[in-house]
C-alpha cells in the first residue's frame, strides 16, 4: 500500500511539475508567436494581395456570423485612411491538408485583387505547384461574378486537380462571404456543374478576345485602307459576320477580309480570312477564338497548320488529307477550319462581286 | 515447411518453400529461358527499329549496355562470380527499353537501367531472387522521378509529337481504331507500338512453357471484364496501354510469379484489375507498371494462401 | 577524459543511431526533403536528448523502478513541447517546415532508448556526453540524407542552387520513396566499407598468425 502510494505520488508530482513548467512557457511564448504570425500575415500575405494599401487594420465586426474558415479579416487603407480593399486569411481543404492563403478583394469593383498561398502540405511537384505564379496570377482582378471553377474559368494544374479546385473554389466562395459579412452585397453566380462523364472542355482563352479589326493588316499587309461592308446585312453568306474591303493607294480594291465561324469539336471556332481578289487566292487566315481541347484541337492555332492556306487557290477542294494536312488527333477541328475557309471564301467573293 | 514458418520468411520464401511437384522450372535452365526470351523479343525490336529508326536503337543499346555494366559492377562489388553471361541483364535492359518512349533522354535511359539492375535485382540477391520485376522497378522509378520527360510521344516515321491513345481517351477525342493500333501508328511507350510482334513473341514463350498461360489469360480476362463492366470497349483497352507487353514479359516473368498454378491465375487477374482501376480512375500512363509492381509485392501472400496443401491434393 | 571522448565518437560513427543502429527511423525518412530541415530536426532532437538524459540521470535514484518509463516519457514530452514552443516563437519558418514532426520527437525511440539504456544507469556527466554524441550522430545523418535528397530532388544545397540550368529535378527524391532509396543506399555503402575493413583486419590477423607460426 505504501509502495503504491509512493508510485502514485511520484507520477503525480512529475506530471504536475511538467504541467506547471509548460504552462509558464506557453504564456511566455504564445504572445511572441501570435504577434509574429500576424506581422507575417500582413507582411508576406496581405501586402502581396493588396499592394496598393498603405496600412492594414483589423476588422472585427460585421453582419451576422463571421464566415466559417475565415480566420482574419483586415481592411487595407490608403495614406488618407480610406478603405481601398479587404484582405483576409482563409484555408482550403487540399489533397493532403489545409492550404492557408491570403486573399485581397476590392469591394468597389467586386473583384479579387490577388491571392497568395501562405502554407500547405501538398505533394511536391504536383499539388505544391498551386504556389506557382502561373496559377495564382489567374486570380488577379478576377470578378466575383465568375464561377471560380477549374476547367471553366480557371486553368487547373495538371495532376493536381484536387488542390487547384480547392483553392479556386475557396477563393471565390470566401471572398463573396467576407464581402457580404462586411455589408457589401455580392451575388453568388449560378454555377453550372460540368456534365459527367463528358470530358471537361477547355475554356476559351480568358484574354481579351481578338476581333477581325486587330488582324486586318496582318491578313492583307499590302492594303492601305479598309472599309467595312456592313454588319449583318441582308444577303450576306451565312455565318459570315463582318466583311472588309481592302484598297491599295490608288483606291483599287485588292483584297477582302471577313470573319466567320466554323463548328469545331469543342464549340465555335471564330476566324478571320483574307482573300486576294485579283488571283482569287487566300492571303491568309487567323484563328480569333476557339474552345478546342488544349494540346489537341487547339493546335489549329499553330503556324504550321495555318500557313498552308496562304496563297491557296479558291478552286482547291480544301479537304484534309488531299490538299490540306490535318493535325494528328484533331481531325474534327482541322476539317472544320479547312472546309469552312474554302466554302465561305468562295461565297464571300461571290457576294461582293455581285 | 518448418523453414518457411521461421523468421526468414518474406523475400527468401521462394527458395525455401517446398511445394508439391511438378516443378515447372526444374527442367529448364536459366540460359534457355533467357535465349528464348531474347529471341522472342526480336520481332518487336526489328519492328520498332523500322518505326523509329536510330532513336529506338539508341534507347535499346543504352538500356542493355547500362544493364550489363551495372550487373558486372555490382557483382564485382559483392565479390560474387560474374553472372553477366547468363544474359538476364540483357533481357532486363531490353524490356526496360520497351517501356520507354523513343524520345527518352539518354541519361534517363541509363539511369533507369542502373536502378533496374542495382535496386531491382542485385540488392535482393541477384538472378532469381528478386521479388519485383527489375525492369518495372527501373521504369516506375523513372516514371515517378521524370514524368514530364517520359510523357512525350513521338509518332512513328516522323519527329512530330502525337497524343497517346490514353490522352485521346481522357480528352474524349476520336480514338485510333484497331487497325491503327495493330499497324503500330498509335501508342505511347515503345512496347505499345509493337502489339503484333509482342503478341507473337509472347505466344512462343507460352508454347515453350517459359511463361505460364494463366498469367496472361488472367490479366487479359480481368482487363476485359473490368472495362466491359464500366461500359468501355474491352478490346480497345486490351490493345492499348501496353497490356500485351505487361502480360507476357513483365507480369509473366516466372521469377516474380507465385509458385502454384492457382496463384499465378490469381496473380494475373490481380494485375488486370489493378491496371483497370489505375487506368480508368487514375488515367495514369504508367498504370500497367504500378499494377504489376503492386501484385509482385503480394506474391508471398499468394504463395501462403494458395499453396497446395499436400501431395496429390487438387491444386 | 578518454571515456567522454569515446561516448561522443561512438554516437557519431560506430553506433550511429540512424545508419548503424537504425533506431528512430521516422524523422530520417519523413523530414529530410532538404538539408536545412534535416539539420534543424537533428538539432531539435539533440536538444531534447541532452535535456532529458541529463534530468533523468540526475533523478535516477529518486524514480521508482516500476514507474520509470511513464516518468521518462513525461520528462521527454515536457522538453519536446518546450522546444516546439521555442521553435514556433523564434524560427517560425523552420517550425512550419517541420510541422507535426517536432511533437513526434516524443515517440522517437532514440531518446527513450538512451534514457533507459544509458542515462538511468550512468553518472550525469557521461549521460550528457552520450546524449551529445548520439544527438550529433543523429543530426549529421539527417543532414546528410537531406543533402542528397535536396541535391537530386531540387538541384540545391541548403537552398543554394548547385546544379546547372540543364539539371532535371528527380521528383522521386522529394517524395517518400526517395527517402527509402537514399537511406538504403547509405546503409549499404557504410556496411560495404565496414565489411571491407573487417576483412582487412582479419587478413592482417591471419598473416600475423602465419608469421608467428613460421617463427615458432
Amino acid at each position: 500500500m505504501r509502495d503504491a502510494l509512493k508510485l502514485v505520488l511520484t507520477l503525480g508530482l512529475v506530471t504536475a511539475i511538467s504541467g506547471g513548467v509548460l504552462g509558464l512557457f506557453y504564456n511566455y511564448t504564445m504572445p511572441i508567436v501570435e504577434a509574429r504570425q500576424m506581422t507575417d500575415m500582413i507582411e508576406k500575405g496581405f501586402k502581396g494581395v493588396l499592394p496598393e494599401a498603405h496600412t492594414f487594420r483589423s476588422v472585427e465586426n460585421g453582419q451576422g456570423e463571421k464566415p466559417e474558415g475565415v480566420t482574419e479579416i483586415y481592411e487595407g487603407l490608403d495614406q488618407g485612411g480610406q478603405r481601398i480593399g479587404i484582405a483576409f486569411e482563409t484555408a482550403a481543404q487540399g489533397f493532403e491538408g489545409p492550404i492557408v492563403m491570403a486573399v485581397g478583394v476590392d469591394p468597389g469593383t467586386e473583384t479579387v485583387v490577388g491571392i497568395k498561398i501562405m502554407s500547405h502540405t501538398e505533394t511536391p511537384g504536383m499539388g505544391a505547384r498551386i504556389e506557382e505564379e502561373s496559377f495564382t496570377n489567374q486570380f488577379q482582378h478576377k470578378s466575383l461574378a465568375d464561377p471560380f471553377m477549374v476547367g471553366s474559368d480557371i486553368d487547373g494544374i495538371t495532376a493536381a486537380t484536387i488542390s487547384s479546385k480547392a483553392v479556386a473554389g475557396t477563393v471565390g466562395e470566401k471572398s463573396r462571404q467576407v464581402l457580404n459579412y462586411l455589408g457589401y452585397d455580392v451575388e453568388t453566380p449560378v454555377i453550372q456543374e460540368p456534365v459527367e462523364p463528358e470530358p471537361v472542355e477547355e475554356p476559351a482563352e480568358t484574354e481579351e478576345p481578338l476581333t477581325i479589326d486587330m488582324v486586318l493588316e496582318e491578313l492583307l499587309p499590302q492594303a492601305q485602307e479598309f472599309t467595312q461592308l456592313g454588319e449583318g446585312q441582308a444577303g450576306m453568306p451565312g455565318d459570315v459576320t463582318v466583311i472588309y474591303e481592302a484598297f491599295d493607294d490608288q483606291g483599287q480594291r485588292t483584297g477582302l477580309a471577313f470573319e466567320t465561324i466554323a463548328q469545331g469539336y469543342g464549340g465555335d471556332i471564330t476566324m478571320a480570312v483574307g482573300i486576294d481578289v485579283a488571283s482569287e487566292t487566300l492571303a491568309g487566315i487567323k484563328i480569333l477564338s476557339h474552345s478546342e481541347t488544349q494540346g489537341l484541337g487547339s493546335r489549329i492555332e499553330e503556324p504550321d497548320f495555318l500557313e498552308q492556306f496562304r496563297g491557296k487557290s479558291l478552286s482547291d477542294p480544301f479537304a484534309i488529307g488531299e490538299d490540306v494536312d490535318g493535325i494528328t488527333a484533331a481531325t474534327i477541328s482541322s476539317e472544320a477550319v479547312a472546309g469552312t475557309v474554302g466554302t465561305k471564301a468562295r461565297q464571300v467573293l461571290d457576294y461582293v462581286s455581285h | 515447411m518448418a523453414v518457411a514458418k521461421s523468421k526468414g520468411e518474406g523475400i527468401y520464401q521462394l527458395t525455401l518453400i517446398s511445394s508439391p511437384p511438378p516443378h515447372i522450372h526444374a527442367a529448364i535452365s536459366v540460359d534457355r529461358i533467357v535465349h528464348m526470351t531474347i529471341a522472342s523479343l526480336l520481332p518487336g525490336v526489328i519492328w520498332l527499329l523500322y518505326l523509329f529508326g536510330w532513336q529506338a536503337l539508341r534507347v535499346m543499346v543504352l538500356a542493355v549496355g547500362a544493364a550489363i555494366l551495372t550487373e558486372m559492377a555490382v557483382m564485382k562489388l559483392r565479390g560474387k562470380e560474374n553472372t553477366v553471361y547468363d544474359g538476364t541483364a540483357v533481357v532486363t535492359g531490353l524490356i526496360l527499353a520497351f517501356t520507354l518512349p523513343p524520345t527518352a533522354p539518354s541519361w534517363i535511359v541509363v539511369l533507369g537501367a542502373v536502378i533496374a539492375i542495382a535496386l531491382g535485382k542485385q540488392v535482393f540477391g541477384g538472378t532469381g531472387c528478386n521479388p519485383f520485376n527489375p525492369a518495372i522497378v527501373g521504369r516506375v522509378f523513372l516514371g515517378v522521378a521524370f514524368p514530364t520527360q517520359l510523357n512525350v510521344w513521338i509518332g512513328p516515321h516522323s519527329s512530330e509529337t502525337i497524343a497517346s491513345p490514353l490522352e485521346l481517351w481522357v480528352a474524349g477525342e476520336a480514338l485510333p481504331d484497331y487497325g491503327e493500333i495493330l499497324a503500330g501508328t498509335a501508342g505511347s511507350f515503345m512496347g505499345e507500338f509493337a502489339f503484333v510482334a509482342l503478341l507473337l513473341g509472347g505466344l512462343i514463350l507460352i508454347l515453350r512453357g517459359y511463361v505460364d498461360w494463366r498469367v496472361p489469360v488472367g490479366l487479359f480476362g480481368a482487363v476485359a471484364v473490368f472495362m466491359a463492366c464500366l461500359g468501355q470497349d474491352p478490346l480497345w483497352h486490351l490493345l492499348t496501354g501496353g497490356v500485351v507487353l505487361g502480360a507476357f514479359y513483365l507480369a509473366g516473368d516466372p521469377v516474380t510469379n507465385p509458385i502454384t498454378p492457382w496463384g499465378r491465375l490469381v496473380f494475373g487477374i490481380g494485375v488486370g484489375l489493378c491496371f483497370g482501376i489505375i487506368r480508368y480512375y487514375g488515367q495514369d500512363p504508367d498504370a500497367l507498371f504500378f499494377a504489376i509492381l503492386l501484385m509482385n509485392g503480394l506474391v508471398p501472400l499468394l504463395n501462403r494462401f494458395l499453396r497446395s496443401r499436400r501431395r496429390g491434393a487438387a491444386a | 577524459m578518454q571515456k567522454y571522448l569515446d561516448d561522443i565518437v561512438r554516437g557519431l560513427f560506430r553506433e550511429n543511431p540512424t545508419f548503424r543502429m537504425l533506431i528512430g527511423m521516422c524523422p530520417p525518412l519523413a523530414v529530410t526533403t532538404s538539408a536545412v530541415s534535416g539539420l534543424i530536426m537533428g538539432l531539435a532532437t539533440t536538444a531534447v536528448l541532452i535535456c532529458s538524459s541529463t534530468l533523468i540521470s540526475v533523478l535516477k535514484s529518486l524514480i521508482p523502478k516500476q514507474v520509470r518509463i511513464p516518468v521518462f516519457i513525461v520528462i521527454i514530452a515536457t522538453f519536446v513541447t518546450m522546444i516546439d514552443l521555442i521553435l514556433a516563437a523564434l524560427v517560425p519558418d523552420v517550425h512550419k517546415v517541420l510541422g507535426l514532426f517536432v511533437p513526434l520527437i516524443v515517440v522517437n525511440c532514440l531518446i527513450l532508448g538512451r534514457a533507459e539504456a544509458f542515462a538511468s544507469r550512468m553518472p550525469v556527466s557521461r549521460s550528457i556526453t552520450d546524449a551529445l554524441g548520439m544527438g550529433l550522430g543523429f543530426t549529421w545523418a539527417l543532414t546528410f540524407i537531406g543533402c542528397i535528397r535536396e541535391l537530386l530532388g531540387a538541384g540545391t544545397l541548403f537552398g543554394a542552387t548547385i546544379m546547372g540550368e540543364s539539371f532535371v529535378n528527380w521528383q522521386i527524391m522529394q517524395l517518400p520513396p526517395g527517402a527509402f532509396f537514399t537511406m538504403g543506399l547509405i546503409v549499404f555503402t557504410l556496411n560495404l566499407i565496414g565489411n571491407h575493413r573487417a576483412r582487412n583486419v582479419q587478413k592482417a590477423a591471419r598473416k600475423q598468425i602465419q608469421v608467428v607460426g613460421k617463427e615458432g
